[in-house]
C-alpha cells in the first residue's frame, strides 16, 4: 500500500472521527477522571479491591460505549448517501473501507490506551503486574467488533458486541472462583492456564492479528462487489 | 474523438425488477448532455453504475476510456454530484479541499493548487469563504447551510479538480430560482472550460435551454435520444393567423366544433388556429372563401415538455416494451 493509498485513508478517516469529537474525548477522559476519583476519595492509597471493580468498570462500559458509538457511526455513515460522495473520487473501495474500519478502531485503541494508563498506574501504586497480553487481547477483539459491524446491520453489531461482553463477564466470573480480581489478572490467568509460555502468548497474539487481517481482507473483497445501499 | 461517458447495452435487475434495459448511450466532449424521464424511470441508477457505486447486470460501460467496475483512478477526472448532497462536518472550504485531496494525486494537483481554486469555486458560487467571530463559528458547518448552497458546494467539489466530465444527478432539485440560474451559470461556464456535462434533470425548461443532447427514459428503456435540434424538430401541426372574421361567423364556429385540434385565439382581433398539416390546404382555402385574410402560417415548434408528456404517457401505456429504433425518437413520431 502506498504513501497515497494511506494518506486516503487517513484523509478519510479524520474526517468521520472529526464529526464524533466531543464524545470521543470525553469518552478518553473518562478513565483518568475516574482514577482521580478513586485517589481522591481514598487520599491517595485506594485498596486493591476498589482498583480492581474500577478497571473492570472502566473496561466494560467503556469498551462498550466505544463499540455502540463506532457501530451506530457506522450505520449512519453506511445509509447516509455521503459515500457515494468519497467513492465518486478517485478513492478505491478497499481504501474507503479501512478508512471506515480506521475510524472505528482509533477509538478503541485510544481508549485502551488510555485505559492500559490508568491500570499501568494502579499497577505501580499497587505493585501488581499488568500483563501486555491484555492490551493485544482487546485490541484484536476490538477490530474483530469493528469489521462485524461494517457489513452487517448495526442490531448485528450490537448483539455481537452484547455477546462479546457477555463472554468477556462469564470469564471474569470464572477468575473470581480462582481467587484473581481484575480485568488485568483475568487476562492474565488466561496467558498462563492457556499457553504457559510467552513465545505461546505470541504465537496466540500473531494468530488473532492473522485472523483480523483475513477478515478485513474478506471484508474487503466482498465490499468491492456489493452494490451500495443508496436508497 | 473517443466518448467520455459510454453506456452499452446496461441492463440493471433487483430480483425480477428491471430499473435498466439494454441503455446505450454515449457522452461526447464538450458538450452538455440532458438524461431525463420520469421518477423511477431509471435514470439514477445509470449514473450510479457509472459512478461505480451499482453493479450492471449485463452489459459493459466506460468512464474516461475505463470499464466502469476498474474507474478508480479514471474518476479523478469526474466531477459527481448527487441529488442530496451529505457533507462531514467542516468548513465550506475544507469541504472542498477534502474532494481535492482526494483527487490530487491522480489529478496532479498540489496544495496550493487546490487552495486557489477552491476559494475560486466558492466565489463563483456565492458561498461563505471565510467566517469570523465566535457567533458565526455555527454557521461554518457545511452541513448547516441551506439546500441551495448545499447543492452548489457539492458543485464546487466536483469542480475543484478541474473534471473531464460533470455528472448531476438532479442538480437543480428543490432550489429556488437565483440557485437554478447558478447551478445553470456553472454548466454554462464548465463547459466552457472544457468540461463535458451529464446531468439528470426534471426541470425540461432547464434541459432545453442548455442541453446539446438529450435522451428520454422510461421504465428503464431509452426511448427518445438526439440533439435538441433533432427532438424539438418542427413538429406536425401548423398555427394559422387569420383576421376579418368573428367569432360568430359560420366559417369560425364550423371549426371550432369539427376540428378537434384546433383552437383559437383572439389577439387583437386575430384569430389563431392550430390545425393539423394535412389540414391546412382544406382549412386555408375555406378561410379564403368565407373572406379571411391571411396573416401568417407557421410551422410549430415542439417543445420539451410535449415530447416529455408523450414518454411519459408512452410508457404508462406499456409501448415503449417493444424493440428500439436506431432513432428512438422516429419510434415515438409513429405512434398512435
Amino acid at each position: 500500500m502506498s504513501t497515497v493509498h494511506i494518506q486516503r485513508i487517513l484523509l478519510v478517516a479524520g474526517m468521520l472521527l472529526r464529526q464524533s469529537r466531543i464524545l470521543l474525548l470525553l469518552l478518553l477522559v473518562w478513565p483518568l477522571a475516574l482514577c482521580a476519583i478513586l485517589l481522591a476519595a481514598d487520599h491517595g492509597k485506594p485498596s486493591s479491591e476498589d482498583v480492581s471493580a474500577i478497571l473492570q468498570q472502566e473496561l466494560f462500559y467503556g469498551l462498550a460505549l466505544i463499540g455502540l458509538g463506532a457501530s451506530v457511526a457506522l450505520g449512519t455513515e453506511q445509509r447516509a448517501h455521503r459515500t457515494q460522495q468519497v467513492l465518486s473520487r478517485a478513492v478505491g473501495r478497499a481504501e474507503y473501507l479501512l478508512a471506515l474500519g480506521l475510524s472505528a478502531y482509533l477509538p478503541f485503541a485510544g481508549y485502551v490506551a488510555v485505559w492500559a494508563l490508568s491500570a499501568a498506574s494502579f499497577a505501580v501504586l499497587l505493585k501488581t503486574p499488568m500483563p501486555l497480553s491484555a492490551i493485544v487481547a482487546e485490541l484484536a477483539a476490538g477490530l474483530l467488533l469493528c469489521a462485524s459491524g461494517l457489513f452487517f446491520s448495526v442490531v448485528f453489531a450490537q448483539l455481537i458486541a452484547t455477546a462479546c461482553t457477555g463472554a468477556v463477564l462469564a470469564l471474569l466470573i470464572l477468575a473470581g472462583t480462582h481467587g484473581i480480581g481484575g480485568p488485568a489478572g483475568l487476562f492474565g490467568w488466561l496467558a498462563d492456564q492457556q499457553t504457559g509460555s510467552p513465545l505461546a502468548v505470541a504465537l496466540q497474539s500473531a494468530e488473532v492479528l492473522v485472523l483480523a487481517a483475513g477478515v478485513c481482507a474478506a471484508a474487503c473483497t466482498v465490499f468491492a462487489r456489493k452494490d451500495l445501499q443508496l436508497h | 474523438m473517443a466518448a467520455l461517458l459510454r453506456f452499452d447495452q446496461i441492463t440493471k435487475r433487483y430480483g425480477r425488477q428491471v430499473a435498466l434495459d439494454s441503455l446505450t448511450l454515449t457522452v461526447e466532449a464538450g458538450e452538455i448532455f440532458g438524461f431525463v424521464g420520469p421518477n423511477g424511470a431509471g435514470k439514477s441508477t445509470a449514473i450510479r453504475i457509472a459512478m461505480g457505486f451499482l453493479h450492471a447486470s449485463a452489459g459493459r460501460g466506460e468512464l474516461l476510456g475505463v470499464p466502469f467496475a476498474q474507474a478508480r483512478a479514471a474518476r479523478a477526472g469526474v466531477g459527481y454530484v448527487p441529488d442530496a448532497p451529505v457533507f462531514f462536518a467542516s468548513t465550506p472550504l475544507e469541504a472542498v479541499l477534502f474532494a481535492g485531496r482526494l483527487n490530487s494525486e491522480d489529478a496532479g494537483q498540489t496544495d496550493a493548487d487546490l487552495r486557489t481554486r477552491a476559494l475560486e469555486l466558492l466565489r463563483w458560487l456565492d458561498l461563505p469563504v471565510s467566517f469570523s467571530g465566535w457567533r458565526a463559528a455555527g454557521k461554518a458547518d457545511a452541513r448547516k447551510l441551506s439546500r441551495g448552497q448545499q447543492q452548489r458546494l457539492a458543485i464546487a467539489q466536483a469542480l475543484v479538480s478541474h473534471p473531464r466530465l460533470l455528472v448531476l444527478d438532479e442538480p437543480t432539485s428543490a432550489l429556488d430560482p437565483p440557485g437554478v440560474s447558478l447551478v445553470r451559470e456553472a454548466l454554462v461556464r464548465s463547459r466552457a472550460e472544457g468540461t463535458a456535462v451529464f446531468f439528470s434533470s426534471h426541470q425540461l425548461q432547464e434541459v432545453e435551454t442548455l442541453c446539446d443532447r438529450a435522451a428520454f427514459l422510461a421504465a428503464g428503456k431509452l426511448v427518445a435520444m438526439g440533439s435538441m435540434a433533432e427532438l424539438l424538430r418542427e413538429g406536425d401541426c401548423v398555427s394559422i393567423t387569420v383576421r376579418r372574421l368573428q367569432p360568430e361567423d359560420p366559417f369560425v364556429r364550423l371549426h371550432a366544433s369539427t376540428l378537434s385540434q384546433a383552437h383559437s385565439i383572439a389577439v387583437s382581433g386575430d384569430l389563431v388556429f392550430v390545425v393539423p398539416v394535412h389540414e391546412q390546404q382544406c382549412f386555408l382555402e375555406q378561410a379564403w372563401l368565407a373572406g379571411a385574410e391571411l396573416v401568417e402560417v407557421v410551422r410549430q415548434r415542439r417543445r420539451l415538455q410535449e415530447l416529455f408528456e408523450m414518454n411519459r404517457r408512452a410508457s404508462e401505456s406499456g409501448y415503449v416494451s417493444g424493440a428500439q429504433s436506431d432513432n428512438p425518437t422516429d419510434e415515438l413520431r409513429e405512434r398512435p
